[in-house]
């Protein structure tokens, strides 16, 4: 089983058989049917699948090919040495030969919108001759069937459309992956994925397994990573244009034009602006900038006036890369925010945590945030100086053992449970 | 059970009725008179934590309800419930049932009262308005200014002042004695200094302190407190003057995680290291403005994560118009 995880559960868990594509079953259906029926002199020459990527358009023609026991030729469109090589291959002679010699031949090529129409003149041809001679059945596959460069190629094809894919389906395949890899999911969590990949199922199997690499269960929590992996790539692009600019009101725009989430760019901002900044002055500066911007966003979080967001923006954007009065060095190495990772990752410890302070707060006729600073730490004090004394507060405030553990250290959380057993 | 209960010190010396309340003895005096009239106002009890606000709600209502306490007292804490929601839902279905036994009417108490939004306490105002008849309420807070100004008319306002150092001792002098813990000076004298007035702190400490065994001296203070108070502090603010931000900074997350404080908790622990620094004494007030500054913007709801990056960033700079 362990190194079975290694593969791509996309390719682990891709369609063996027609009947095994769930949705676009109708368009895979006549995939098949049109590789059984394939005569040399029969019109249309090719279909021609089109949809959005990871809908199951490959993957129908492998089900299909393998289904019907064919021996399947993939060529990429864009490369243009195999085209060369199928064009070859698939013309009268040959193809003759390796109709008596072997098994049936489907040809897929894939890619055919990646085509490139200008450099590669031959391409086009090349397939357009493929189409022509080939006495095998031939299925191209495209995004955009539309595009202009097509047109030649599209006279010889008849058109198949895959839709995407409804993210309820895709959760529901989700989760019988999760079922065959031992993986605990919670639904939710599955549904954040299958919205999140927008129909693309291969997109969500692998966002699946990226998520459950490591783990044993998956939670809502667990896909911060994802669509912030998603804004990554865009967020350096932001912090450069901040850092780098030198026109406050372009700064400000690369700031607040990002669909990064405000909140989290200013986490970013905070975990990288020293890096820019040489002098302490700079230094303290920049922060001072981020800080004042973060003292607005409290007071439009108390008085729900959003108008104060724009100052929110400069300060954080122009008012902390404009503190830096020196000329900066090179790019440098963006982190992700520290205090986010840490957050996420203290979670369920600070849950458990605020959970026992709530329950001292009840007893004690104080609010669970007085019961974490006023009590909380007496208490962990009481039990790790005296586990007799502390066994007995650990049940008045009903404190279940994991929690103890992450509350004292494991030889004194033992002892208590001892005690208590 | 009952056994259970005290097993908090600050539970089991809590004054059950307002004679046992030894100190704010003029707010007492007059709390009496309500339950000799078996009528009363809306209250704003007001003052700074460990003074005896709740204490004081909680003995009113036993001392009027009595045995209709039960049913007639609810308590309830802002600060873990607050928004209109609750003041709608909870506060409407408690505040407009009749009360029971001879007292013609209920007690709410909303502790921590400055922890409601504005319009939590505008619907708060108006329920306490359409209820008067069945129910009046008890407001605690640190500050009254944090109350608006139709809630603060519409009751009688009550200052807690703070604990003298002699109340704090007496009380804690007379529950080591119930608890047969020997206390010396260098032990109270301790307890007084970490627990600045605050008597439920002074009690916590007291009783952990006890748990160690043995006699409570300064030394077994000391060791409590450290243990919620880290080192780590005085090492944070000592990278961040020499210049060391990135380091300061990643210890700053260590002590909100790893040691679990309040962005306040280290504000003012910072504030106290102050004067521990070996640095010019003319700047420690400058540092104190910074700090000050900050602790002001978090209570106030800014993020403890970025105000305190901020703080570091500034330290370092002032650290480095100290060296130069």
């Amino acid at each position: 089983m362990k190194k079975l995880s290694r593969m791509l559960w996309a390719e682990k868990y891709a369609p063996r058989k027609v009947s095994e594509i769930v949705e676009n079953r109708k368009a895979a259906e006549r995939v098949a049917e049109f590789i059984s029926n394939w005569r040399p002199d029969q019109k249309p020459r090719a279909l021609l699948l089109w949809g959005p990527a990871g809908v199951g358009k490959t993957a129908s023609v492998y089900a299909a090919a393998k289904e019907l026991e064919y021996d399947l030729v993939e060529v990429n469109a864009s490369d243009k040495r195999s085209l060369d090589e199928i064009r070859k291959t698939v013309g009268t002679a040959s193809s003759l030969s390796s109709l008596i010699m072997g098994r049936k031949r489907v040809i897929l090529v894939d890619e055919v919108d990646g085509i490139s129409g200008s450099e590669d003149k031959g391409g086009i041809s090349g397939l357009v001759e493929i189409l022509k001679n080939t006495v095998h059945p031939v299925i191209l596959v495209a995004n955009d069937p539309w595009d202009p460069k097509l047109a030649s190629v599209r006279e010889y094809c008849e058109l198949v459309r895959f839709n995407r894919i409804r993210s309820n389906v895709i959760s529901s395949i989700l989760a019988r992956i999760c079922e065959r890899e031992g993986v605990q999911a919670d639904p939710a969590a599955l549904r954040g994925i299958a919205e999140n990949a927008r129909g693309d199922l291969r997109a969500a199997i692998n966002d699946l397994q990226m998520v459950a690499e490591g783990r044993e269960r998956i939670t809502m929590d667990d896909l911060r990573i994802l669509s912030l992996r998603d804004q990554e790539r865009n967020v350096f692009d932001i912090l450069k244009a901040i850092f780098y600019g030198k026109d406050a009101q372009k700064i400000v725009m690369a700031a607040s034009s990002s669909d990064v989430d405000y909140e989290l760019l200013m986490q970013w901002i905070c975990e990288n602006a020293w890096q820019h900044m040489q002098y302490p002055k700079e230094l303290a500066d920049a922060y001072n900038a981020l800080s004042r911007a973060d003292v607005f966003l409290g007071r439009i979080r108390k008085r729900q006036h959003w108008g104060l967001l724009s100052y929110v923006f400069t300060l954080m954007s122009a008012g902390v890369s404009l503190s830096r009065k020196t000329s900066g060095g090179g790019v440098p190495k963006y982190q992700f925010p520290s205090w986010v990772k840490m957050m996420s990752a203290a979670k369920a410890r600070r849950n458990a945590i605020g959970s026992i302070a709530s329950k001292i707060g009840k007893k004690c006729h104080v609010s669970s945030r007085e019961a974490f600073t006023s009590y909380l730490p007496y208490i962990k004090f009481i039990i790790e100086a005296n586990p007799e004394a502390g066994a007995n507060l650990v049940k008045l405030f009903d404190i279940e053992p994991e929690v103890v553990g992450g509350l004292i250290s494991k030889e004194v959380a033992e002892k208590v449970k001892k005690i208590l057993s | 059970m009952a056994s259970e209960e005290t097993l908090m010190w600050t539970e089991k010396y809590r004054p059950r009725t307002l004679n046992d309340i030894v100190n704010q003895a003029e707010i007492v005096s007059r709390l009496r008179t309500f339950v000799e009239k078996k009528d009363m106002p809306h209250c704003l009890f007001s003052g700074p934590p460990g003074t005896g606000k709740t204490t004081a709600a909680l003995c009113l209502a036993h001392d009027l309800f009595g045995e209709y306490f039960q049913g007639n007292f609810l308590e309830l804490n802002a600060s873990d419930a607050r928004g209109i929601d609750v003041i709608r839902g909870v506060v409407k279905d408690f505040a407009r049932t009749m009360p029971l036994g001879e007292v013609p009417f209920k007690i709410l108490v909303l502790d921590e009262a400055d922890a409601l939004t504005q319009e939590a306490q505008q619907a708060l105002r108006r329920t306490m308005e359409r209820f008067t008849r069945t129910c009046r309420f008890i407001l605690i807070v640190n500050y009254s200014s944090k109350i608006i100004e139709p809630i603060q008319s519409r009751c009688a306002l009550f200052r807690f002042s703070p604990l003298s150092r002699e109340d704090v001792a007496k009380r804690l002098l007379y529950i080591a004695g119930r608890e047969s813990v020997e206390l010396d000076d260098s032990g109270i004298e301790a307890i007084l200094y970490v627990s600045e007035g605050d008597l439920r702190r002074a009690v916590n400490t007291l009783q952990a302190a006890a748990a160690i065994g043995g006699p409570i001296t300064a030394d077994s203070v000391f060791m409590v407190t450290g243990k919620a108070r880290p080192e780590e502090v005085r090492e944070m603010i000592g990278l961040a003057l020499k210049g060391d931000f990135v380091k300061a900074r990643k210890m700053l997350h260590d002590l909100l995680v790893t040691y679990g404080l309040s962005g306040i908790d280290v504000v003012r622990q910072i504030h106290r290291e102050l004067f521990n620094l070996d640095i010019p004494e003319g700047w420690k007030a400058q540092l104190a403005d910074i700090v000050g500054e900050i602790d002001f913007r978090m209570s106030e709801g800014a993020d403890e994560e970025i105000q305190l990056s901020a703080l570091l960033a500034k330290f370092a700079y002032v650290g480095s118009q100290i060296g130069g």
